[in-house]
């Protein structure tokens, strides 16, 4: 089975330090705003209570809808080692496609060299975000190809239900509303 | 390219209040060498920028916001800042480190330090984004907490609900009201707390500071894999330190239990060293079942420290806070005879809300419950409130009021030294402070020989250097821990204060600390500068040396490096009764002054001046 980056979300601490490792090793630059990797760090909110860690990064899909979505096939995965979903910039026309085609917001784009850029796990070594990760909870591992279809549609499910619920609770909320007024006079 | 080739990006940006000019200037370089940024580049800056006999409260009195050349890379914790001024408090330095995000986001924002002069008409906030300054008007913030406003500005500047990429330091109430020990906080509880500088910023009418942008801190792209290399060794060393290994398990709680053992846990405004219920300050009771708990830490932290709480179990049951630090849980528990950590977690964050310094206010608030027990003050002094051991609702009631300069919390909010000479009476016996005028870090200090006598004789308020009391460093040639109080504690001082000077210097946590070569060779690797181990302890000595002139040319004397009657006395209980460092101190003091290279007086020599290139204080020496 091929390595992979396996991100634990519930043992991040929110240090943000794999942004910078990524931007130092794979561009030489200190730049998180020029990373491959994203720590979010949610607030504190109304509806929950505590802050929430969230890493995330490409996940080497099989069926990467950005490869499919490449009018030139500049997109592919690499047969040898980790399987990695690779951009050939030589073929790029920087369309921007694959950025939105993304389900999990892993295809970056840079806007200085208007082109895409991805994690490509650091072309074979041990990728620098899991090994300046302080908790563990970023692992360079031995893992089964992660099919992104199932996980793309049940987010796609969970918005769906979201805006047909919300849709009628605004109706209740108008008949409420009109209900409450009616009953003041 | 200059000095430098990476770590600083060489700009400053001086905002004067009191005409709204804001302009850029380059760092001076010599500055940058001799005192690599931190406290060091702070402290040369406001020698310059301040005039002798300046009120601290005056628009004159320059705000320097600092950091170092490590700040913003993957240093661990190295988000952290400086902010110098003149002391509230003592009318000497102030200097005064946060951590959590905001130095490194000041660095992306475009700059390395800030300049604030002057004062505003209006309240109005600075806002900095990728090189671009402006003031904005805040008048719709006055009165707003730290965390209100940090809330405010995060949603107006930042991503909604995401904390990404934009800091944001404010004052609270505390300070636009110019309480004494009104404090700074940033990120949401990371509190720049000493010296009193949230009442410079509010005399400043200046109430935040927001940074973000996405310029990047230089490197030589030649280095970017040897400069991993070494960040990463850094990272490993601190993490695998006896303190790293502690705070990654149990935050600094942990040093409850330990350190209740050894007397040095502040018990009723250290009237006595017992108290019931110790087994509910355990960490794992704390950790594991009075708050629920979610890490949230700061820039490159490689600890699981920092932690937002909910408290779940108590009186207090749904207060959602910072988890409070060991101090904290020392200062406003059994220093109040508050014996719930539920109770302290809404302690603290009430008053970082406020925006005070948790130490002045601990042993402020400690010394009014003893006066109400011993019948020292009463319903009518204090207007209705009689805050009493163990009244939670009383002593949060107080903080209101002290933060409002509202009755017998006008009195209060001058701090603790200036309160008990107010008060009259026992009270200057009973309060607990160091002479310069400023309440200690929160600990029974009086048989922790090294954290007494380094925050007796220091310079800007807060530590100096390193307690050594149970430890000891081969690296300083420390062979032994300062477990007497004899003259060693004055040579370990001689030694810890310049290394955590030079620290403080670097920009980054000193909970990250690694060996000092690592430290060293990251800078280098980093600035392509090629400092040596004597080299950085003298740029220590050289910070320390010049925060002294300083204040000796703000007119501080010998009796200024002393303490306050009560930390004279010994311990009346506990495992350190009957022990006290006041019969040696005046034979540790000299022993200090010697090993620095200082007179009788505490005044450094003119030999030690021209040793370490500070010829420019001394107008004899320089001419």
């Amino acid at each position: 089975m091929p390595k992979r980056l396996r991100i634990y979300p519930e043992k991040c601490i929110g240090c943000k330090s794999c942004e910078l490792a990524c931007s130092l090793m794979n561009d030489s630059v200190l730049n998180p705003a020029r990373s491959r990797i994203t720590a979010l760090v949610f607030r504190e909110s109304s509806h929950y209570k505590l802050p929430y860690n969230f890493p995330t990064t490409c996940r080497q899909c099989a069926d990467a809808p950005c490869l499919a979505s490449c009018p030139v096939d500049a997109i592919s995965i690499s047969r040898k080692g980790s399987r990695v979903v690779v951009i050939d910039h030589d073929t790029c026309i920087q369309c921007g496609r694959c950025v939105g085609a993304c389900p999990f917001g892993a295809m970056m784009f840079d806007k200085s060299k208007r082109r895409p850029y991805k994690c490509q796990l650091c072309d074979g070594e041990e990728p620098a975000c899991a090994s300046i990760c302080p908790t563990g909870s970023i692992v360079f591992v031995q893992q089964r190809p992660f099919r992104s279809q199932p996980e793309s549609l049940q987010m796609k499910a969970f918005a769906l239900l979201r805006e047909r619920n919300q849709q009628n609770a605004e109706i209740r909320k108008k008949t409420s509303v009109a209900g409450s007024r009616e009953r003041g006079r | 390219m200059g000095f430098f080739r990476g770590g600083y990006l060489g700009r400053v940006l001086r905002v004067d209040l009191s005409s709204g000019a804001i302009s850029q200037e380059p760092l001076v370089e010599d500055f940058l060498r001799d005192y690599i940024g931190g406290t060091g580049l702070g402290i040369r800056l406001l020698y310059d920028e301040v005039t002798p006999g300046t009120d601290p409260l005056a628009p004159e009195n320059p705000l320097v916001f600092t950091t170092g050349p490590v700040t913003g890379t993957l240093v661990p914790g190295s988000g952290t800042y400086t902010v110098m001024s003149k002391n509230v408090l003592t009318g000497l330095a102030a200097a005064t480190q946060a951590n959590g995000f905001f130095g490194a986001r000041l660095k992306n924002a475009g700059y390395d330090a800030i300049i604030v002069q002057g004062r505003s008409e209006a309240p109005v906030y600075l806002h900095i984004d990728d090189g671009k300054a402006e003031l904005v008007d805040a008048s719709s913030l006055a009165g707003k907490s730290t965390f209100q406003t940090d809330a405010i500005l995060r949603k107006k500047h930042g991503e909604a609900e995401l904390e990404d990429r934009v800091s944001i330091a404010a004052i609270g109430p505390a300070g636009e009201n110019l309480v004494r020990f009104a404090c700074i906080v940033s990120d949401r509880g990371h509190v720049a707390a000493t010296g009193g500088l949230g009442a410079v910023m509010g005399s400043k009418n200046l109430k935040a500071i927001v940074v973000h942008g996405l310029h990047e801190i230089p490197i030589d792209p030649s280095r970017a894999r040897e400069l991993f290399r070494l960040a990463r060794q850094w990272r490993l060393e601190a993490a695998g330190t006896a303190l790293g290994k502690a705070v990654n398990t149990h935050g600094t709680l942990g040093w409850f239990i330990p350190y209740h053992s050894q007397g040095w846990v502040p018990v009723k405004n250290l009237t006595t060293n017992e108290f019931p219920g110790e087994e509910r300050f355990h960490a794992d009771e704390i950790r594991g079942k009075i708050y629920r708990m979610q890490p949230r830490s700061c820039h490159g932290c490689t600890f699981a420290h920092c932690h937002v709480v909910e408290v779940m179990k108590g009186k207090y049951r749904g207060t959602v806070g910072e988890e409070p630090e060991y101090e904290i849980m020392a200062g406003f528990g059994p220093n109040w005879g508050i014996y719930d950590p539920g109770a302290v977690a809404f302690l603290n964050h009430l008053n970082d809300g406020l925006g005070m310094d948790a130490k002045e206010v601990s042993f402020l608030v400690g010394m009014v419950m003893e006066g109400v027990e011993k019948g020292l003050v009463g319903e009518e002094d204090m207007g209705g409130l009689v805050p009493r051991w163990g009244d939670v609702e009383g002593a949060a009631e107080l903080l209101r009021r002290i933060s409002r300069r509202e009755g017998f919390g006008d009195l209060l909010s001058e701090g603790v030294m200036r309160a008990a000479h107010r008060l009259g009476g026992p009270f200057p016996d009973m309060a607990v402070y160091v002479k310069k005028g400023c309440a200690p870090h929160i600990h029974d200090p009086r048989t922790r020989w090294g954290t007494l006598f380094n925050q007796a004789i220091s310079n800007m308020g807060s530590q100096e250097g390193i307690d050594m009391t149970m430890r000891f460093s081969p690296e300083l040639g420390l062979d032994r821990p300062a477990s007497e109080p004899d003259e060693y504690v004055g040579f370990v001082q001689s030694r810890t204060g310049p290394k955590r000077q030079f620290e403080e210097c670097l920009g980054f946590c000193y909970f990250q600390s690694s060996s000092l070569q690592t430290m060293i060779d990251t800078l280098n690797c980093l600035v392509g500068t090629s400092y040596e181990k004597e080299g950085c302890l003298k740029i220590g000595r050289r910070v320390v040396n010049l925060l002294r002139m300083f204040n000796k040319r703000e007119g501080m004397t010998r009796e200024d490096d002393c303490f306050s009657p009560r930390l004279a006395q010994s311990p009346v209980d506990g495992p350190a009764a009957g022990k006290s460092m006041a019969s040696k101190y005046e034979a540790i003091r000299r022993a200090y002054y010697g090993h620095m290279g200082w007179d009788e007086e505490g005044m450094p020599t003119g030999e030690t001046l021209k040793e370490l290139g500070l010829e420019f204080t001394d107008p004899a020496l320089s001419r």
